[in-house]
């Protein structure tokens, strides 16, 4: 697959699985992201993959279409974990997710619930490679 | 309003036994590589096959993987499964063709790996790697 293909699969898809190392053993969880400026955008309570990220920053994320078992691509995206602390790129990144999920999450779930909540970590990961395969 | 909790073993191993597709994640010197792979479990230990490639590489440098199975209707309805493990190289020839029982009692024409290794039957393993996990770990989280 080109690198332009995997690219455009990354920036239209919305479900990734994020891998990370945490200690010694990865770790993979699925996540919701958006796609904005050669970045993914995500958001999460403090928890394990939080951890573990600002522990390794190196991460990355696998994407994939299966049509069927003989038509498939998957794209796997490396990169790396930052924070999003500045309130107004915040802000802009939050407005980003809740625009394409617009059905609560359950971050935003806890945080409509209850006040004292912890507040979810915004981060992206700043994607520097890019691959992919494909059958069909 | 979308509630996640965390799954019982029950349906932990119910959603493990009727997959078919999940996600390998390895690690090496802090490196993680994540790939879609066919997989068979029978209950207590889960199998994959894989070409001799990165995969196997990064198995060999670092012998604990996750694997990650996930049931997605939408962003809220979902299920995802993660088992920890070691995975260890299946070698002896009855455990070799359990496994590969299994997985192609699951998986009958072999994809995505196996077509293109361009072997003929899957009684040659020269280029292809089976290995087992036996967890020492598994969770799951369901939306309510």
């Amino acid at each position: 697959m080109s690198v332009e293909e995997a690219r455009a699969l990354l920036r239209s898809a919305r479900l990734a699985r994020l891998g990370c190392v945490a200690g010694d053993e990865p770790y993979v969880v699925p996540v919701n992201y958006a796609f904005d400026d050669e970045c993914a955008i995500s958001h999460s309570l403090p928890g394990l993959k939080i951890t573990a990220m600002r522990e390794r920053p190196r991460v990355c994320l696998q994407v994939d279409a299966v049509k069927d078992q003989f038509n498939w691509k998957s794209v796997l995206a490396y990169g790396t974990f930052e924070e999003i602390v500045n309130t107004d790129e915040r802000a802009r990144a939050l407005s980003l997710l809740l625009s394409l999920f617009p059905r609560l999450t359950p971050v935003e779930t806890l945080i409509a619930e209850d006040a004292n909540a912890p507040a979810p970590i915004v981060y992206r990961i700043r994607i520097d490679r890019v691959t992919g395969i494909r059958e069909g | 309003m979308l509630e996640v909790k965390d799954m019982s073993q029950g349906e932990m191993v119910a959603l493990l036994l009727r997959g078919r597709l999940g996600h390998l994640g390895c690690s090496r010197d802090g490196h993680p590589y994540v790939v879609p792979m066919n997989y068979a479990y029978d209950g207590e230990c889960l199998f994959f096959f894989t070409t001799e490639g990165t995969k196997t590489e990064f198995i060999s440098a670092n012998h604990e993987v996750c694997f990650q199975v996930e049931e997605v209707t939408n962003e809220s309805r979902w299920l995802s499964v993660m088992l920890f493990g070691r995975a260890e190289r299946v070698t002896r020839p009855e455990e070799t063709e359990r496994a590969v029982q299994l997985l192609t009692g699951r998986n009958p024409t072999l994809t995505p790996a196996l077509n293109e290794t361009k072997i003929g039957a899957w009684k040659r393993f020269n280029n292809v790697a089976v290995y087992r996990v036996r967890p020492h770990s598994i969770h799951g989280r369901k939306t309510v």
